[in-house]
C-alpha cells in the first residue's frame, strides 16, 4: 500500500497555498508539521479528493486517485480541521449514518461503532446531540466516523486539538495500534502529538515540502543547536527578544531556565541539550510569529 | 441509505412543523370553502342561510332531481319556467316555498349557459373563434377550433363541489403548499455546506452521486406524501360537504374549456398538475440549495422564482408574459395563475404555425423541468468546492 503525492500545487487567486509537493507514504503514522497557513489542510483536503488541484496528482498503488473515486473513498478516513454536524442528529444517528454513507453492513456497523465508542469514551454520550457536546468530544465524534470503515488510508486535518491529556494519550494509543499496515496522516500544530506517534514527519512551510525523515533523522538538523541556560528574571524579558525561546521554567530564587535554539550559544551558561522537535520546529518557522499553541 | 435520508427529513424540527402547517393549511381552505362557499350559488338568487352546511343541505334539497344532460329543448323549458314564476308573483317573497326552490335551482342551472339563451352551445363556439382570433396567429385559431370539435354536447349539469371558487380557492392553497415544500426543500445541501458536515460526507464511499441522489428522492417522497394528503385533506372535505359532481367543466368552470372533463376530473387535474407544479419547483430549490450555503438566500431566490409567474401577467406583454409564466417552475400556481385559469382563459402558446392550448403546457413543463433541475442538481453538488 503506497499513496504518491505528485507535484501537487493549489493556487487561489495569487496565492499559492500548496506548491509542487511530492511526497510518497507508506504504512505508518505520517506527522504533517507546519505553521499556520503553511498549507496542511489544503493539502489534505486535495488528498481526500474534495478540493480540485491546480496541477499535479494523487496515486494510489499506481492508479490515479480522481479516477479511482468511489473506490479510492471507500478506503479513506478524513476528518477535516474544521467541520459540523447535521444539528439535529445525536451521536448514535450520525455514526449510523455515516456507517451507512461508507456502505457499511448494518450489523457490522453496529459492532464497529461500539467499539469505537468504546475506546474513544464516546459511549456516555451516545445519545445525546452532537450540537451539544464539548468541542473535544465533538472531535472524538469526528475521528470516530473517520475511522468506522477501517479506512487504508486516515487522514486527520489536527484531530488532538481540543482533546485534553487523557484523551491525547488514549487517542495515540488508539493510532500506534491502528497504524501498523496502514497509512496515518497526521497534522499538528502541537508538536509532542506527533513526536510519540508518528514514525515518519513532513514538514511544510509557505506551501512547500521542506523536510521528510524520521524524528531522528529530522532532529540532526539542530543537533547542537539547542541550549539551556539560567538566566536572572530581570533579563528575561530581554533574552526573549534576542533568542529563539523554546521554553521558560521558572526554577526558584530569582533564575529561570531558558531552552532555546541558535547556531551557537549566546547566553552566558549555557549548557547544550537532546534536540526535541519543538525545538526542530521552531528552528524551521523561527522567522515567524509565535504562535499560541506550540 | 434512503431510510436514514427519510429518518433525518423526519427529524428536523422545522419539517415537521411545517408539515402540520400545510396540513393545517389544507383543513382551514376547504373548511373555509365549505362554510363560505356554500352558502351561496352562481345564480346568486336569495339564500337565507348564514351557515354553509345548512345552505348545502338545503340545496342539495332543491337540486335533487335537476342532475341531467343541459339540452337546448331543456334549456328553453327552464327559462319559460322562471318567467312565468316571475310573471305570475312578481316577487320572491310571494311565491310559494315549492316554486321558490324550484326557481332558485332552475336560475342556478340557467346562469350557466347563459341565462337561458337557447343557442347556447351555438354561441359558445362563436365565442371561442371569436376569442381565438383575436391571436395574430392563425394557428391559434385552428389548434382551438380543432379541440373544441372533440368536445362533447349537450353538457351534464348536477349539485356537487363544482363552482367557479373551487378552483380559485384550490390556488391559493397550493400556492401555500407549494412554499411550504420550497421551505423543506432549501436547506437539503445548504445546509451541509453552511455547518462543514458537508467535507465528511463527501469523503465517504458513496458520498457524492449516491448521497445526493438519496437527498433528492428523500425531498421528493416525502415532499409528495405530504402534497397527497394535503390533497386529499382538501378534496375529502369538498366531497363530503357537496358531495362528488360529475357536470361538466364547461358549465362549472368556464364555457373556453376545450376539453371533456367533468368536475371530479377537473379536481383530479387540478391535483395532478399541482403536484407536477410543487416537484418542479422544489427541484429548482434543491438546485439552488446544492450550489451555495446561504439557505436563506436559496430560500428568497426560490420564493421569488415562485412568485415571478403571478407579476408575468401583469408587467409583460403578449405573448412574453404566457411564456415566462408557463415555462417558469411556479407557473402552475400562484394567486392569479395556475391550471384553473389555464383552462378558463383559452390561450396558446404559438411557435410559427404551431399552437398548444396552455393546460397541456402546464402539466408538459415540470414533466420536463423536474428531472432536469434534478440531474443539475447532482452535478453541483458533486462539482461542489468549499
Ligand atoms: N479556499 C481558500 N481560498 C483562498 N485562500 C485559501 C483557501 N484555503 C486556504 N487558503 C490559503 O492557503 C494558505 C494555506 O492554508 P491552509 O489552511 O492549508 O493552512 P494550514 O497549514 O492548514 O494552516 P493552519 O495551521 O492554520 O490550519 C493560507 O494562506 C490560506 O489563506
Ligand atoms: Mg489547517
Amino acid at each position: 500500500m503506497k499513496v504518491e503525492i505528485q507535484n501537487l500545487t493549489k493556487r487561489f487567486g495569487q496565492k499559492t497555498a500548496v506548491d509542487d509537493v511530492s511526497l510518497t507514504l507508506t504504512s505508518g503514522v505520517w506527522g504533517l508539521i507546519g505553521a499556520n497557513g503553511a498549507g496542511k489542510t489544503t493539502l489534505m483536503r486535495m488528498l481526500a479528493g474534495i478540493l480540485t488541484p491546480t496541477s499535479g496528482r494523487v496515486l494510489c498503488d499506481g492508479a490515479d486517485t480522481r479516477a479511482l473515486g468511489e473506490a479510492w473513498r471507500d478506503m479513506l478516513g478524513y476528518l477535516p480541521q474544521h467541520f459540523g454536524f447535521y444539528p439535529e442528529f445525536t451521536v448514535a444517528d450520525y455514526l449510523e449514518y455515516m456507517a451507512a454513507l461508507k456502505g457499511l453492513e448494518r450489523d457490522f456497523a453496529h459492532k464497529k461503532i461500539e467499539e469505537l465508542c468504546d475506546i474513544l469514551s464516546l459511549t456516555r454520550v451516545y445519545k445525546n446531540k452532537i450540537k451539544k457536546l464539548s468541542g473535544g468530544t465533538q472531535r472524538r465524534v469526528g475521528i470516530a466516523q473517520a475511522m468506522l470503515n477501517d479506512p487504508e488510508v486516515l487522514i486527520l486535518d489536527e484531530p488532538t486539538s481540543g482533546l485534553d491529556p487523557g484523551e491525547r494519550v488514549r487517542f495515540r494509543n488508539l493510532l500506534s495500534e491502528f497504524a501498523r499496515d496502514r497509512i496515518v496522516l497526521i497534522s499538528t500544530h502541537i508538536v509532542s502529538d506527533i513526536e510519540y506517534i508518528a514514525a515518519e514527519n513532513a514538514i511544510m512551510k509557505d506551501g512547500r515540502l521542506i523536510d521528510v525523515g524520521t524524528t531522528e533523522q529530522l532532529l540532526r538538523a539542530v543537533e547542537g543547536k539547542v541550549f539551556t541556560a539560567l538566566v536572572p528574571d530581570g533579563l528575561l524579558a530581554q533574552t526573549e527578544r534576542e533568542v529563539r525561546v523554546v521554553s521558560l521554567k521558572n526554577e526558584g530564587g530569582g533564575r529561570t531556565l531558558v531552552r532555546y535554539v541558535a547556531d551557537a550559544p549566546l547566553l552566558r551558561g549555557s549548557e547544550m541539550a537532546e534536540p526535541r522537535l519543538e525545538d526542530l520546529y521552531l528552528w524551521l518557522f523561527k522567522d515567524e510569529r509565535r504562535q499560541e499553541d506550540v | 441509505m434512503f431510510r436514514l435520508e427519510i429518518k433525518r427529513l423526519l427529524k428536523t424540527r422545522s419539517t415537521i412543523v411545517l408539515a402540520a402547517l400545510a396540513l393545517a393549511a389544507s383543513v382551514f381552505f376547504a373548511v373555509n370553502f365549505v362554510l363560505d362557499d356554500g352558502k351561496s350559488v352562481e345564480s346568486r338568487a336569495y339564500l337565507p342561510y348564514t351557515n354553509g352546511l345548512e345552505a348545502i343541505a338545503y340545496l342539495k334539497g332543491i337540486f335533487e332531481d335537476m342532475g341531467g344532460y343541459v339540452t337546448p329543448e331543456r334549456i328553453e323549458e327552464m327559462s319559460r319556467f322562471c318567467d312565468e314564476a316571475l310573471s305570475t308573483y312578481q316577487s320572491f317573497d310571494a311565491m310559494p316555498e315549492d316554486v321558490f326552490d324550484r326557481y332558485v335551482a332552475n336560475m342556478e342551472v340557467l346562469s350557466r349557459v347563459s341565462y337561458g339563451d337557447s343557442d347556447y352551445y351555438q354561441r359558445r363556439n362563436e365565442s371561442i373563434e371569436y376569442t381565438a382570433s383575436q391571436v395574430p396567429n392563425e394557428a391559434v385559431a385552428e389548434a382551438a377550433a380543432e379541440l373544441n370539435s372533440h368536445v362533447d354536447e349537450p353538457f351534464y349539469w348536477e349539485y356537487g363541489f363544482g363552482s367557479s371558487d373551487v378552483g380559485q380557492t384550490w390556488n391559493i392553497c397550493l400556492f401555500v403548499l407549494c412554499l411550504i415544500a420550497t421551505v423543506i426543500a432549501a436547506p437539503v445541501f445548504s445546509q451541509a455546506y453552511a455547518t462543514g458536515e458537508d467535507g465528511i460526507l463527501r469523503c465517504s464511499k458513496y458520498g457524492r452521486g449516491r448521497l445526493a441522489r438519496t437527498k433528492i428522492l428523500a425531498v421528493y417522497s416525502f415532499c409528495t406524501a405530504l402534497f397527497l394528503i394535503c390533497a386529499a385533506v382538501f378534496s375529502g372535505i369538498l366531497l363530503l360537504a357537496f358531495g362528488p359532481d360529475r357536470s361538466s367543466a364547461q358549465l362549472k368552470i368556464s364555457q373556453h374549456v376545450l376539453i371533456n372533463l367533468n368536475m371530479n376530473e377537473a379536481l383530479a387535474l387540478f391535483i395532478l398538475s399541482g403536484l407536477l407544479t410543487m416537484l418542479a419547483s422544489i427541484s429548482l430549490t434543491m438546485w439552488l440549495s446544492s450550489m451555495q450555503a446561504n439557505t436563506v438566500m436559496v430560500l428568497v431566490i426560490s420564493a421569488a422564482a415562485l412568485a415571478l409567474p403571478m407579476f408575468a401577467d401583469h408587467y409583460l406583454d403578449y405573448p412574453v408574459a404566457d411564456w415566462v409564466r408557463l415555462l417558469l417552475p411556479g407557473g402552475g400556481t400562484g394567486l392569479q395563475n395556475g391550471m384553473y385559469y389555464e383552462l378558463s382563459n383559452l390561450r396558446f402558446l404559438a411557435i410559427g404555425s404551431f399552437a398548444i392550448w396552455t393546460p397541456f403546457v402546464m402539466l408538459a413543463v415540470p414533466v420536463v423541468e423536474t428531472p432536469v433541475f434534478a440531474l443539475l442538481t447532482r452535478q453541483t453538488y458533486i462539482k461542489h468546492e468549499a
